[in-house]
């Protein structure tokens, strides 16, 4: 048996006696050839995770106690002595523009929970913390366009998905925390396989095939760890780390079997077979290392501050890979399915994020309290300037503004002896216009500008219990 | 399991586009996506509700004379305004056709400009319009009589005053040739670039003239590391090109999208079979043009087009060619980006 394998990333020519079949089988090769995955962060990278968190900018790294501590650091999580439960909503709007027109991408919004739980063993303290972030509108999310055809990359693809981080975090000593979990994402893998008989000339006419159908949703795991130190009441320091991952789409078809003439031609070929296997990136999140600061000059004022290493240089085009098997027996040599090279390496580079947080108590009573919040941070582009024919993964230097208050009431139900906490926070991102200036001449696409803006909004409520 | 090859095929393209996500019609992020506008068309299609006989939206009624080189103004929703060569037995004219859209033909047509002077013999031809100044005033340079390029202007669009040294460029009989016509002008940074065609030898030229000064043509070299002056565009020098014969009928736009000026030529084509269609090609100086790897960007389709003209829509663009049937005289088509 002959058997050729191709590596191909679109494009293909058959002789004119191909049969129908395995033309089918080309143009379906052109048709996945010619798109491109989407691929960017999850959902709680774009957006953040809790509105106190997401008010104060992101600095939260040094500060999370709550469910938030299962994305900014896990080590918080074991921090407070309180079991804590929440639920909240989150709201983003995205108005994302090429050469001024909004490209309508889709809205996000879902359902954040979570729960912390401590517990203790003697002197040893530990907590598990749960968060769940649940869109709307879709549980997972595949998509791609072609190759070619711009798109944002952090925010179109991204938060279209289920979240979900388990930690455990302990304490060393007091003051000393450690913790470590995984985050649950999902990811496709299909594949559609044809076997039997197919007449030729005219499929149509007595073809007998056989179709299975496998298609999973699987998940996928990566881990993060963090560690928190609060040397003194005034001062704590958070480290965290969020490993890498990739959710790769590979999506198989297969046909497989006899081509027989029509009206008892006789056999044409036998055991013939085309495999097309097509590799994509579907989503991509870069190792990080976020280093965090929280101080409390006074009783009344909280400073916080953050700085993330994305590790974007490893970001990977989410263009598709195809590689190309059959045996078509003695009309294998007649084939010639054509060649390009890969997808182009997109040239990120790593960033570092500034992150800056400020709360203020202006109101406090023994039954209640109010803070204030104000937050910025600026995330630099990991991208370059689109210039190249075949590259259009548009991203802009960001700049987030957001601000949130923060209610605590106590004794608001007589079984709750802990404080009842609400946070609501208001997030302005501003993607700072961006020109791309095709070095081709003849680039289809031509020169175009990106910039853009969203709003994003949120709630979350709190319930603590001793 | 017996099914039909339909059903497979319906699955499986289900399965592949919808599971890797070449469908993408469920969800944004692709809608009003930015497009140069280059190409390719795709010819309209014959629809029995329209009165007009798509892919042509204008043709002489009368079946008489050839109607060509059309420029688009565009002038309200949906509607434009087509200045268009008609050429019959007694000559060819300029005319002007008011509120053409894709569904019907024109409200009006009206002649705009008749060969008056003796240079222009009994020819008018292949109209071409920029606009030198404020409010309605209209520049329209043509081809003329033997082979030479005119130039008349109007402060309304309807009457015109031909500029007293016409024919403002005459071939030099050197590398142009003797016959220029078919001119494309276009305002780039305070001069009026005129890119015209060789008509003999299958080449696209450009001139300036500094200011809008027509009385002072410099022809610019598209490649000054070559003796001689150079088109910017000539014969595809490769074989089995549509275009490998020759080009001409230049269409040109400058656009400035991130910062810079983006100069895009629409031009007719012709290859071993002497039938034109139309390709395109871009440039950053205006000189050197790159021709688009995905040419001809309006599809063959067994006749003669050539003379595109474009206009950007809101999404996409429109052009506009002539068309020359198999049998009868010269029709305007459409085809859409």
């Amino acid at each position: 048996m002959r058997v050729r394998r191709h590596m191909v990333g679109g494009g293909c020519g058959l002789p004119t006696g191909a049969s129908r079949p395995w033309r089918s089988a080309g143009l379906l090769a052109l048709l996945l050839g010619a798109v491109a995955g989407r691929a960017g962060a999850n959902p709680v990278d774009a957006f953040g995770m809790g509105s106190r968190g997401i008010a104060l900018g992101g600095a939260h790294t040094a500060l999370a106690h709550d469910v938030s501590a299962n994305y900014y650091n896990p080590a918080g999580v074991v921090a407070r002595k309180d079991l804590s439960i929440e639920i909240g909503y989150l709201y983003a709007a995205p108005t994302l523009r090429l050469n001024g027109r909004d490209l309508e991408v889709d809205v996000t919004r879902g359902l954040t929970a979570g729960v912390v739980a401590p517990g203790a063993i003697g002197p040893f303290r530990f907590a598990f913390g749960v968060a769940l972030f649940l869109p709307d509108e879709r549980v997972s999310r595949v998509r791609a366009m072609p190759r070619e055809q711009p798109q944002f990359m952090y925010y179109d693809n991204r938060p279209q998905r289920v979240y979900l981080a388990t930690n455990l975090a302990v304490q060393i000593v007091p003051g000393l925390y450690i913790g470590g979990g995984a985050t649950f994402m999902s990811r496709t893998k299909g594949s559609l396989e044809l076997g039997g008989q197919i007449s030729f000339p005219d499929p149509e006419a007595e073809s007998d095939l056989r179709l299975d159908l496998d298609v999973d949703l699987k998940a996928l795991r990566y881990p993060q760890a963090g560690i928190l130190w609060e040397p003194v009441s005034w001062l704590s320091v958070g480290l965290t780390y969020r490993h890498r991952f990739v959710l790769e789409l590979k999506q198989e078809f297969r046909i497989a079997g006899n081509v027989v003439g029509q009206d008892g031609g006789g056999t044409i070929l036998r055991d013939g077979f085309f495999g097309l296997t097509s590799y994509s990136t579907n989503l991509f999140q870069p190792r990080q290392v976020a280093l965090g600061l929280g101080a409390r000059p006074g009783a009344r004022w909280l400073l916080a501050f953050d700085l993330v290493w994305a590790q974007w240089s490893e970001f990977i085009n989410p263009g598709s890979r195809l590689q190309m098997d059959f045996d078509l027996g003695p009309f294998t040599d007649l084939v010639d399915m054509g060649s390009q090279p890969n997808p182009p390496s997109p040239r990120y580079t790593d960033t570092f994020n500034p992150r800056f947080g400020v709360e203020w108590i202006p109101w406090k009573v023994p039954k209640a309290a109010l803070a204030l919040r104000l937050g910025y941070a600026f995330e630099p582009s990991p991208a370059p300037p689109q210039r190249s024919r075949s590259m259009n993964l548009v991203d802009n230097h960001k700049h987030h503004l957001s601000a949130g208050l923060g209610i605590a009431l106590t004794r608001l139900i007589g079984a709750l002896d802990r404080p009842f906490e609400l946070d609501l926070h208001f997030a302005y991102l501003h993607m700072q216009r961006r020109a791309h200036r095709k070095l081709d001449p003849a680039d289809p696409v031509g020169d175009y500008v990106s910039d853009g803006f969203l709003l994003s909004m949120g709630i979350t409520m709190r319930l603590r219990f001793q | 399991m017996r099914v039909s090859r339909a059903s497979v095929g319906l699955v499986a393209t289900l399965i592949l586009s919808g599971a890797c996500g070449a469908a993408a019609g469920d969800g944004g992020g692709d809608t009003d996506l930015p497009t140069r506008g280059a190409g390719p068309f795709g010819k309209l299609e014959p629809d029995p509700a329209t009165p007009v006989e798509e892919p042509v939206l204008l043709a002489d009624p009368d079946g008489l004379e050839h109607w060509r080189a059309p420029v688009i103004l565009a002038e309200g929703e949906g509607a434009y305004v087509v200045v268009f060569a008609a050429a019959g037995l007694g000559g060819t004219v300029i005319r002007r056709a008011e509120g053409v859209s894709l569904t019907h033909g024109p409200t009006d047509v009206r002649p705009l400009l008749e060969p008056e002077e003796s240079w222009e013999a009994t020819r008018m031809d292949h109209p071409s319009l920029v606009f030198p100044g404020a409010g309605e005033s209209v520049g329209l340079f043509y081809e003329a009589g033997a082979g030479a390029i005119g130039y008349a202007e109007s402060g309304d669009g309807l009457s015109f005053e031909r500029f007293p040294a016409n024919p403002v460029l005459v071939g030099d009989e050197l590398e142009e040739g003797r016959r220029l016509g078919e001119p494309a002008a276009v305002w780039h940074q305070g001069d009026l670039w005129l890119y015209y065609s060789a008509l003999d030898m299958g080449a696209i030229f450009v001139a300036r003239f500094p200011g809008g000064d027509l009385a002072n043509p410099e022809r610019l070299d598209a490649d000054a590391r070559t003796p001689g002056r150079n088109p910017v565009l000539g014969p595809n020098p490769f074989a089995e090109q549509f275009d490998e014969s020759g080009v001409g009928a230049p269409f040109v736009r400058i656009t400035s999208k991130a910062g810079r000026p983006v100069f895009d030529l629409w031009y007719g084509g012709w290859g071993s079979d002497g039938r034109p269609t139309v390709g395109f090609a871009g440039s950053l100086d205006g000189l050197v043009f790159k021709r688009f790897d995905e040419n001809p960007v309006l599809p063959a389709g067994g006749v003669t087009e050539t003379d595109p003209a474009v206009i950007t829509r809101d999404i996409g663009a429109l052009m506009l060619f002539t068309q020359r049937p198999e049998s009868g005289p010269e029709v305007i088509g459409a085809a859409l980006h």
